[in-house]
């Protein structure tokens, strides 16, 4: 079996994180993780279908995952893209020998109070509903998509506010993916009432998970490949359970 | 004699399907208009995005067997601004300015002259351009564009995918993907778009007249057959080359 992971930090590959505990557990199954803490759900989106499954092969089973990360965290589209997600400056390297205006760009958004830097990813300081369930439906559409080439895939939200945005969309049926949306990993990454405010989600552990945590979620992963289907009894003891339902008055 | 079901096309995209005076839409209308309705939601100026935007909300909620959609994909540089705010500038007039002006997006006017006045963006004929090839960028966004379309078009019978420029159609063939529910038009373009070159403007969903009756007949052919002939169009327009060329999109 091939498991390809997609998405930010809480699906990084880390020592004793979740992933490692899986593939400790599942020594025949090979892992592709190009999950990278800071992506922005595009930047995740991107490499999906840069290194995913481009065609499904007869009899393959190759299981797919995709983690939303918060649609305040930025892949700028700004004249000519700057790209800047990462936990180091790699990625911000890469692109400025393609455009190196990339950082003179980033200068300037971060000046005027548009965007801002917290622990290696940078967010934009303002919401803005309509855009970002543009691009979350643009974003399942592609996911969907892609899914057809693999045999089972799960997407999950690893912000509240991405969940949040996602039970908004008018359109959440899907062909080819098992969205796991009665659960989010974590809160916000920014408080809505102070925009700019970025809050401390993340702990100081792999995945951003405590021990217990980083174990449910390799267990629980792996009945939910063997059934088809994401079991969520397990996870109640471990995760806080946030209130889903759309509310205005925090938007 | 049994009632005949009214078939009903539906069109998106850019100025290159417009339904104004003398426009190849209005041709196949008047030639077939007693047996389909046509929604014609096209609009000068239009970028991917806000086309897209349009089709999700104004095309099919549910499957219909008997509707026909068709999308006219514009050029990746057209802009729909994705700063802080999301400034959405398209059209040829100041409407969609002045709608998100007065939806909580004030600041969108002087965003948009600051990006003007840095030379981020560039207007020509009523529509505004990001200045620069981004050629990652542009493609990301087509494939999410296209995935959209594909999702959406599964509730028509069948959904006709048009390129209006020949690099759109360069950046669609780089992609390498193939959609289920669409019928990608993918060897020809409405028009190039070399920027020296502004004769493609200058008339009628920017064709000429031959072009735009042959189009409209090609065209009724697509809606009546559901399939669209390459070989009429090839007296009135230029054949390109669309295979990439060095410092091309």
């Amino acid at each position: 079996m091939n498991l390809y992971v997609f998405g930010d930090s809480y699906a990084e590959f880390s020592p004793n994180g979740w992933l490692d505990r899986w593939q400790r557990k599942n020594a025949n199954s090979k892992v592709h993780c190009y999950a990278m803490g800071g992506s922005a759900i595009e930047h995740a989106e991107n490499q999906m279908w840069k290194y995913g499954v481009r065609k499904r092969l007869k009899n393959s089973n190759d299981i797919g995952m995709f983690f939303v990360s918060s649609p305040y965290r930025m892949w700028l589209d700004c004249h000519i893209d700057t790209t800047i997600h990462g936990n180091d400056s790699k990625q911000l390297k890469e692109r400025r020998k393609i455009q190196p205006k990339s950082q003179e760009q980033l200068d300037h958004l971060k000046r005027n109070n548009i965007v801002k830097y917290y622990d290696g990813a940078y967010y934009f300081v303002a919401w803005d509903t309509q855009r970002h369930l543009r691009d979350m439906h643009r974003t399942f559409c592609s996911i969907d998509y892609h899914a057809k080439n693999y045999s089972q895939f799960f997407v999950f939200f690893c912000f509240e506010d991405a969940l949040r945005t996602y039970k908004r969309l008018e359109q959440t049926s899907w062909k080819n993916i098992n969205v796991v949306d009665n659960f989010a990993f974590d809160k916000i990454a920014q408080d809505p009432k102070r925009p700019g405010n970025i809050l401390p989600f993340f702990r100081d552990a792999p995945n951003h998970m405590n021990e217990h945590q980083n174990r449910t979620f390799a267990y629980t992963l792996d009945s939910s490949i063997k059934n088809k289907k994401f079991d969520y009894t397990l996870f109640d003891a471990f995760w806080e359970r946030y209130d889903y339902t759309y509310n205005e008055s925090r938007e | 004699m049994g009632k005949i079901d009214q078939q009903t096309v539906y069109i998106f995209g850019d100025s290159f399907a417009i339904d104004v005076p003398k426009s190849w839409p209005l041709y196949v209308k008047e030639a077939i208009g007693d047996r389909y309705s046509f929604n014609n939601h096209a609009h000068g100026g239009a970028s991917n995005d806000y086309s897209e935007y349009i089709m999700r909300n104004q095309g099919l909620k549910r499957k219909d067997k008997n509707t026909i959609g068709m999308f006219f994909i514009s050029h990746p540089r057209r802009l729909w601004l994705q700063g802080q705010t999301d400034v959405v500038i398209q059209g040829q007039d100041v409407e969609q300015l002045r709608f998100r002006a007065k939806n909580n997006h004030k600041a969108s006017v002087e965003q948009l002259k600051n990006l003007y006045s840095q030379r981020l963006v560039d207007q020509y004929e009523g529509a505004y351009y990001l200045v620069g090839n981004d050629k990652i960028r542009w493609e990301r966004e087509l494939r999410k564009i296209l995935c959209s379309i594909n999702h959406h078009a599964r509730l028509y019978k069948k959904f006709f995918v048009f390129f209006s420029f020949e690099d759109s159609l360069h950046l669609y063939r780089q992609l390498d993907i193939t959609f289920n529910n669409l019928d990608v038009i993918d060897r020809f373009a409405m028009d190039s778009l070399n920027r020296e070159d502004q004769s493609f403007f200058n008339s009628v969903n920017h064709l000429s007249r031959p072009q735009r009756r042959g189009f409209a007949k090609v065209m009724i052919d697509c809606i009546e057959k559901t399939s669209f002939d390459y070989s009429v169009l090839n007296k009135e327009w230029r054949q390109y080359d669309y295979l990439p060329k060095k410092g091309s999109l």
